[in-house]
């Protein structure tokens, strides 16, 4: 028994496609989209596969852009093919703005909480004037950042919070990933020692095919995952 | 709706990205009711033989059908730059590509100087030459194609020159005699 590389269709991941779905349909119009929810919990990895699958642009904003909107504005015009990015705000927004009605493609923003407010401005802006959509993704902070700029909020057309996993959850990716064949009273478990974080849930998975393999067993026993909860490094 | 029916049908499917869809689904996203409803059935059987989708249960389908290498590595090479380090397992996980197919793909990179090898990590790779969104292509089987049908040409060339001098000679000890 291992533990294979699967992409578990859980429900954040369901709801995530209902979002680009919905923002695909205003298109033509700026619009921005707001992802975020606790780390551990798939918004990265989710994002990641959807713009792997689907194409687009996916930025993972650096802290040191902090001060300025420029590297930003540089980095996005890269992504979008200008290969010398031009040296002043203006301009480079400029050329955003035209590639992005040229060839309009959802924008990724991830970790976006960490910019200060005037950012979202600037997103803002670049999705009315481009119409393309831009995705705000971030943890719980990103909410209350973005409920404060009342301009933003009023533009937000989706938003969805990524939630904990439930325990359907839990049992699908133990059956897609190591084929197991877990009882409810035994998907509990680990629900409740994860919490619903995906990383966990990966880490206690791994522990219960590591010991299952050391008994020799196919399935798990009640015994098994408690130790394999007990023994995972979760952090805490 | 003729050889269209099936491309929507294919396409809620592909939309839901591999999420089960129950036929209720399909029916309200191409307001299919009464007789044309009826027409959903041959063509899930169509796409079930062609393995474009699978049966999870009664009137619940998902799409199966596997992406062209061409998208696989292109999703690759996204998640090579969004991630910056990578494993053989994202690949798998994220793209849908092959575990081989994966270890290649990396190879190639490496080979390239686009990733290098992580010390103390060996399955990792560390993307270290960022050329921009542009999928780089595998040009090595495309060059050794090229430079087979050159040397086939010029083979051929060769033959005929000595085809010719043969003649030639031929023609000269007919002559003699």
């Amino acid at each position: 028994m291992k533990l294979n590389p699967v992409f578990t269709h859980t429900r954040n991941v369901r709801n995530f496609g209902v979002l680009m779905e919905a923002l695909e349909l205003g298109a033509g119009e700026g619009r921005l989209g707001l992802v975020w929810g606790q780390a551990g919990r798939g918004k990265t990895r989710t994002t990641q596969w959807w713009y792997a699958n689907n194409g687009g642009i996916y930025i993972r904003v650096a802290t040191v852009w902090r001060s300025s909107e420029l590297e930003l504005l540089r980095t996005l015009c890269r992504e979008l093919g200008v290969i010398a990015p031009p040296g002043r705000k203006g301009p480079a927004f400029q050329e955003c703005v035209e590639k992005l009605i040229s060839t309009p493609k959802p924008v990724f923003l991830d970790e976006i909480e960490k910019m200060p407010g005037f950012f979202l401005d600037l997103l803002r802006d670049l999705s009315d004037l481009s119409g393309a959509p831009v995705i705000l993704v971030g943890e719980e902070e990103l909410v209350s950042a973005v409920k404060q700029n009342r301009r933003v909020w009023s533009r937000i057309y989706q938003q969805m919070q990524f939630e904990p996993l439930e325990i359907a959850d839990i049992l699908t990716y133990t059956s897609e990933a190591a084929g197991l064949k877990l009882p409810i009273k035994l998907a509990s478990m680990i629900h409740k020692a994860t919490g619903g974080d995906f990383r966990l849930l990966r880490r206690h998975t791994l522990q219960i095919v590591h010991f299952c393999n050391a008994n020799g067993v196919a399935e798990p026993t009640e015994q098994i995952v408690r130790t394999a909860i007990q023994t995972a490094v979760t952090g805490n | 709706m003729g050889w269209g029916f099936s491309e929507k049908v294919r396409e809620v499917y592909r939309k839901a990205g591999g999420s089960p869809v129950p036929n209720e689904d399909v029916a309200v996203a191409l307001d299919l009711f009464g007789k044309t409803r009826a027409r959903l059935s041959p063509t899930q059987r169509d796409m079930l033989k062609r393995g474009e989708i699978e049966r999870v249960s009664e009137g619940v389908y998902r799409w199966t059908a596997k992406p062209k290498p061409s998208q696989i590595r292109e999703a690759m090479w996204r998640i090579v730059r969004a991630r910056r380090t990578v494993t053989v397992a994202d690949m798998v996980e994220m793209a849908g590509a092959a575990e081989n197919y994966a270890e290649e793909y990396l190879r190639l990179l490496l080979r390239r100087g686009i990733v290098r090898g992580i010390a103390g990590h060996p399955a990792k790779y560390q993307l270290v030459k960022d050329d921009g969104p542009a999928t780089p292509q595998d040009t090595g089987k495309a060059d050794r194609l090229r430079r087979n049908r050159l040397a086939k040409k010029e083979a051929l060339a060769a033959l005929d020159d000595a085809f010719i001098a043969i003649n030639r000679a031929r023609m000269a000890i007919t002559a003699t005699d």
